[in-house]
């Protein structure tokens, strides 16, 4: 029995450490997010100084226009691979985590860390719960929004 | 449930894809003709070519009789030199950079847009 609950501790450390693993990926995509926004974001404010245009057709594509088109799909593909990819991983392993806790329970109550996480995880804006799913509208839906009004902008006005 | 309402996930993606066809169609513009007439004669008639780069051209009102015989006799004109018989003349500022400074240069129009002269590049001066 005890040996049982050993290798169901051992287990239990390792579906954290696996947890850990995927949020500092998810931590380190959002970091690059940031760091290529304020890049690109920079390189929009300088072929708007610079004034390149493209001539295509008959069209003008300045180039500033182009830049933030490229930029929000860049914060399109950094939102896939953020909640499509590695928070639904990180998401497995917490179930797999509960789900230990729970086995656990009645000999060690003292382990519910993912649990409680869980339970202090969501929050509550305005009368609405949000919960680690709403949390990337919140992160990734202004910076694409800046680059979808910057492309229309840039593209009528630059 | 949290902020977000069950809807098909799909709706957000065709959502934006249909404010990107839509906004690029509202905000995509034709190149004005008289903006391409005008590269086209400062780059036939200057000889910084390299480093001629357009920026702008605003129209800036029609010419009167007695600044169409000073720009006839003055030298600095290119192109067709006597405006005096040229109808209704457009003067248009155009703004453009030459060995990476600010100019600017007016451009005359004749009524069928074509450029028929324009004066010596003078450099913005802040």
């Amino acid at each position: 029995m005890s040996n049982n609950i050993d290798e169901t501790l051992r287990i239990w450390e390792k579906t954290i450490d696996v947890q850990q693993h995927f949020n500092d990926i998810e931590i380190t995509i959002r970091n690059y997010a940031l760091t290529l926004f304020t890049g690109i974001a920079a390189g929009v404010g300088y072929l708007l100084k610079e004034h390149i245009n493209i001539v295509l057709l008959h069209y003008i594509i300045p180039s500033s226009a182009i830049a933030s088109l490229i930029g929000m799909i860049i914060m399109c593909a950094f939102y896939f691979m953020d909640k499509y990819w590695y928070h639904r991983l990180l998401k497995g392993s917490v179930e797999h985590a509960i789900m230990i806790e729970n086995l656990i329970i009645t000999t060690h109550p003292e382990i519910v860390l993912t649990s409680t996480i869980g339970k202090k995880s969501a929050l509550l804006f305005f009368g609405f719960k949000i919960t680690s799913e709403d949390k990337y509208c919140f992160f990734y839906y202004p910076l694409i929004l800046i680059f979808l009004v910057l492309y229309i902008a840039l593209l009528k006005w630059a | 449930m949290g902020l977000i309402k069950k809807y098909p996930k799909s709706i957000k993606v065709s959502l934006m894809l249909l404010v990107l066809i839509l906004g690029t169609i509202f905000a995509v513009r034709r190149v004005d003709p008289k903006e391409e007439a005008t590269e086209k004669f400062v780059r036939n008639n200057l000889f910084v070519l390299k480093k001629y780069q357009a920026i702008s051209l605003e129209y800036t009102g029609v010419i009167d009789s007695i600044e169409r015989k000073t720009l006839s006799f003055n030298g600095t004109l290119t192109g067709e030199k006597s405006l005096v018989n040229s109808g209704i003349i457009r003067r248009f500022k155009h703004n453009c950079r030459l060995n990476d400074s600010l100019y600017h240069i007016n451009i005359y129009f004749n009524n069928k847009d074509s450029v028929i002269a324009m004066s010596a590049p003078s450099m913005v001066k802040y």
